[in-house]
């Protein structure tokens, strides 16, 4: 009778932990970046404001893409237009991103860019890795 | 001649006194045996079935390292060591509070997370006088993940919840099956499209092929509105006991091991070839000194 007790006190204690971290909130990156991912747009892609913001979001941070740390990412710098074109191979990039076999999948250590992005950066490669 | 018969009689109805008596304890022997309940134990070799919390807790008193590894597609080729070179990594430590409640706390690499969970045994399953179909216990996880963004995300939008009921019976020795209805919440999803909350249901099972040696399977169904590139957790493993350590290896098109990553961050599509071959390995660590000096003496 003690440990039941016991047991219902515990619950009872976690419940109420639990119930005050359920800090719940209902949000997507697609608000959050002000944009809408329902019609992916990539028949005129624009660097600046289209895939230069997705290399900032998803890659070019210190320790990864970015600065003096690119010793350690195979070199590729992707922040900025110059640095992505000195340094960025087309063919390594879309593959890493598209998560295809003999590359290691990128960004590294999170989940997948969703279709709509890397669509976008696909087409601006394909399209001449334009600075527009 | 007559005495003798008469001592004779009396000794053997003293004698049946005895074996009265006996009768009696022999019944009281059986009352108490039946009294004791007779939990059904050891229904998977660890606290994980290999993606999915087990119904197993850690013993009381005792902690439970676990290293989880997770490699790149097996079609990554002999380049990649058939994804050797890619790993993500768990470190998980289990505690076990009493004997029906444990909390755990563990860092993956992917996404830069911390996870803190809990497991409540409600119920054990007993084949006594006293009859229980199922073991239950209750499982929540709180994960926060502390991956650099840019801009800066707000520390709300980095937590996810899960809880779930694990209902598990043991249908014989070596047969276990095990369904967790279960319930998610990430308050940041990428798309608007897909749900921030969503039921599911875990499925899992184990068969012993040896003392030593058992099989896995373990999948999660989805409902709801998930992520277009993300897929339903699959996993088919072998557990090997070797006494001190349990290791779990196995195939699953999961890279992710803390339970919102297994659950809506599953990004292996199977009919694409991308299975991914990993493995756990769960060591006990007595934390109490009489338990440790009681280990040390066997």
């Amino acid at each position: 009778m003690l440990e039941l007790s016991s047991r219902i006190k515990g619950f009872l204690i976690l419940a109420g932990v639990l119930t005050l971290v359920w800090a719940c909130e209902k949000e997507s990156e697609e608000n959050l970046n002000g944009g809408s991912t329902k019609n992916c747009e990539v028949s005129d892609v624009s660097y600046a404001n289209q895939v230069q913001p997705i290399f900032t979001e998803s890659c070019a941070f210190s320790g990864c893409h970015a600065g003096g740390s690119v010793d350690f990412s195979a070199g590729i710098d992707l922040s900025s237009y110059e640095k992505t074109q000195e340094t960025a191979d087309s063919d390594l990039l879309i593959r890493a991103i598209k998560h295809e076999p003999g590359v290691d999948p990128m960004p590294r250590g999170a989940a997948k860019l969703d279709a709509c992005k890397i669509a976008t950066i696909e087409t601006w490669i394909n399209e001449g890795r334009q600075d527009n | 001649m007559r005495v003798d018969k008469i001592i004779s009689l009396f000794c053997l109805l003293f004698l049946s006194q005895f074996a009265i008596g006996q009768d009696d304890l022999f019944g009281e022997l059986d009352e108490i045996q039946e009294e004791v309940p007779q939990y059904e134990t050891s229904f998977f070799k660890a606290t994980r079935v290999i993606n999915s919390p087990s119904i197993e807790l850690t013993a009381p008193g005792a902690m439970n390292f676990m290293v989880q590894h997770r490699f790149g597609t097996l079609s990554d080729g002999v380049y990649d060591l058939f994804g050797i070179d890619n790993s993500e990594v768990r470190l998980a430590f289990d505690f076990g509070l009493t004997d029906w409640w444990m909390v755990g706390v563990a860092r993956s690499g992917f996404q830069k997370t911390y996870d803190f969970n809990t497991k409540i045994r409600l119920l054990r399953q007993q084949n006594g006088a006293k009859k229980v179909p199922v073991s239950l216990a209750f499982y929540h996880a709180t994960a926060f993940n502390t991956i650099e963004r840019n801009p800066e995300l707000d520390n709300k939008f980095r937590l996810s919840y899960v809880s779930e009921l694990i209902v598990a019976r043991k249908l014989s020795k070596s047969t276990t099956l095990q369904v967790s209805p279960g319930w998610i919440h990430a308050n940041l999803v990428r798309t608007n499209a897909e749900d921030n909350a969503f039921f599911f249901v875990g499925l899992a099972a184990r068969q012993k092929v040896s003392n030593r040696v058992a099989i896995n399977l373990d999948y999660i169904y989805r409902s709801g509105s998930v992520a277009e590139n993300s897929f339903n957790a699959l996993a088919l493993g072998v557990d090997i006991e070797t006494g001190g350590h349990v290791f779990q290896l196995h195939i699953t098109n999961s890279r992710g091991m803390f339970d919102k990553a297994y659950i809506m961050d599953t990004q292996g599509d199977l009919s694409n070839g991308d299975i991914y071959f990993g493995f756990n390995i769960n060591r006990d660590f007595s934390l109490k000194k009489k338990q440790r000096e009681e280990g040390e003496e066997l």
